[in-house]
Order: C-alpha cells, then structure tokens, then sequence
C-alpha cells in the first residue's frame, strides 16, 4: 500500500489541527505554569500539568466534534501518532526527571557551560519537538512556537530574566492564536441538530 | 496483435467506467472516506457541501453497491452515523482512477 498521504488526508490532518485546542491547551497550560512558579502554589502547579487533559478532551468531545463531525484517522497513521506522541511524552518526561535531578546536585558533569546551562537542554528539545511535530504535520505555526520556546531558554540564562516570566509570554502569544483558531473553527462550523438519517 | 493495430488511446475504456463511481457527488464522498477510516454523516456533509437530503439518497446508492457501510449508533443519546468505505469500494475507486488515468492520457484540449 502506498504510505505517501494523498491531499485529501493531508487537508483532513489540518482540519483536525486547524481548531485551535491544542494551542489552547499548550498556552492556558503555560499561563498555569507561569503563575504556579510565580505564586509556588502546588494547585496550581498539578493543574497546569493536567491542564491539557482537563481542556483537550472536553472541547473535542462537547465542541468540535458535534460541529465538524466524528472522524477516524487511517489505522497506520493512527498508530504513527500515537507512537510518536508516546515518544515525545518518555523524552520530555526523561529531560524533566534529568532537569530535577540537576536540581537537586545528583548529575555532575565536568562540562562548565553544561553545568551552569544545563535547563537550555530541555527548551531546546521542547522546541524540537514541536517544529518535528510542524514538519511532519505541515503545520507552520508550530515552526513558530519551537523558535519561541528556544528563544526563552536562551534569553533566561543569557539575560537572566525570571522563567515565569518568559512562560506568561510564551502563554500570553499561543493562547490567543488558540482562541482565534477556535473562534474561527467555531464561525466556520455553526451547531447542528442531527437527526436520524 | 499487431503493433501497428494497437490504438495509441483509450477512449473507448470510457464506455466501461463504473457509472455509480463516476458521479461527481458520489466521488467526491468516496475521496473524502478513502483518506479517512470512518467518518460521521456530519463530517461528510460538512467537507463535501452537499444538502442532507442528497448526501442521504448518494450514500444509499453508495451502500446498495456495496461501496460503502453505514452504521448507526446513539452517543449520549445522540444517533450517529457512521459511514465506512468497504474494501470493495477501494477496490474500485481504485479501479476507477486507473481507467481515468488511461482515459485522460490519450486527450489534450
């Protein structure tokens, strides 16, 4: 079977990306992040990391999918997506446990710039992973979001601003284009009562 | 058969194409459930634009050749209706291609 998606997958693709939820998700879960750093409130910080799952789910289930319509990805790229989503999840959750551990002074390493820059690892790889994730998926905002997490972790070590800081922006940009993704996803697909057909 | 009998076209081929295929409403819902594994009545109303009415009498024509499954169920209480290619179906709008493909060779405007 040929494995090269045609067009039309490949426009059923953005459609399913094109509704603004997970940049909505990724942005409101920044804004949380900023303000669990800001405050240290350990609500905060539990919510932001399940934020994805208490928005993503929900808005598909309860909004886009009764407007656009239910929908299965071919079995091959489902698969695909999962497998690469489960990557991207051991990864990152690897670089956190290693940033943690940096932490706490139980990885040392003879490198001086590592030693001192250690966390510009983890932006750099969370910014690989959405412009693999936008490479793959042709979507090009995403291209955008990997420039600007790499941006913030280079700019906190090198001019020494606050984290929560540089998440309150990164969160105040990508959650914006989320709700006017969705907004115009919400505009381009009004309700529809359905009937027995 | 000789190589000067063979015929450089194959326009006559268009005399065979599979006429339930060959509507363009028609194709247009098989192109749109072969990039997908399933989709919802909804879904396919919303991408191809056609009426409710007429989505419905094309995916029974659809259905009584065997190209497609339609499946309902109630989500929440909601019914959805799920319409899936059959491998018939495929088979087909792959055939289909083909002979189109072999057609259009043969024609320049």
């Amino acid at each position: 079977m040929n494995s090269k998606p045609t067009s039309i997958e490949l426009e059923t693709r953005r459609i399913f990306y094109n509704d603004g939820v997970i940049d909505l998700c990724v942005g409101v879960g920044l804004l949380l992040s900023s303000l669990a750093l800001w405050l240290d409130l350990f609500l905060l910080k539990y919510l932001a990391g399940v934020s994805f799952i208490i928005i993503y789910f929900p808005l598909k289930k309860n909004v886009i999918y009764p407007r656009l319509g239910y929908f299965k990805f071919k079995k091959s790229y489902e698969r695909r997506l999962k497998a690469r989503f489960m990557i991207m999840v051991l990864v990152l959750s690897g670089l956190a446990m290693m940033v943690y551990l940096w932490d706490e002074g139980r990885i040392q390493v003879a490198n001086s710039f590592l030693e001192e820059y250690y966390r510009i690892i983890f932006g750099i790889c969370i910014g690989i992973a959405f412009a693999l994730w936008g490479y793959l998926e042709g979507i090009t905002r995403y291209h955008f979001y990997s420039g600007l997490v790499m941006m913030a972790y280079l700019h906190k070590y090198f001019f020494s601003t606050p984290l929560p800081i540089y998440l309150l922006i990164l969160g105040l940009i990508i959650t914006p284009i989320g709700v006017k993704l969705l907004k115009d996803f919400l505009l381009k697909y009004p309700p529809v009562m359905m009937e027995e057909v | 058969m000789k190589a000067k009998d063979k015929k450089l076209h194959d326009l006559p081929k268009l005399a065979e194409i599979d006429r339930v295929i060959h509507e363009p409403a028609r194709l247009m819902i098989l192109g749109y459930l072969s990039a997908v594994d399933g989709g919802e009545f909804l879904f396919l109303m919303n991408q191809t634009k056609l009426t409710r009415g007429n989505l419905s009498s094309h995916l029974s024509k659809l259905e009584e050749a065997g190209y497609v499954t339609i499946q309902k169920e109630f989500v929440n209480k909601i019914p959805r209706t799920l319409i899936k290619l059959t491998e018939r179906g495929r088979d087909a709008l792959g055939s289909y291609l083909a002979q189109m493909n072999s057609v259009f060779k043969g024609l320049a405007p």
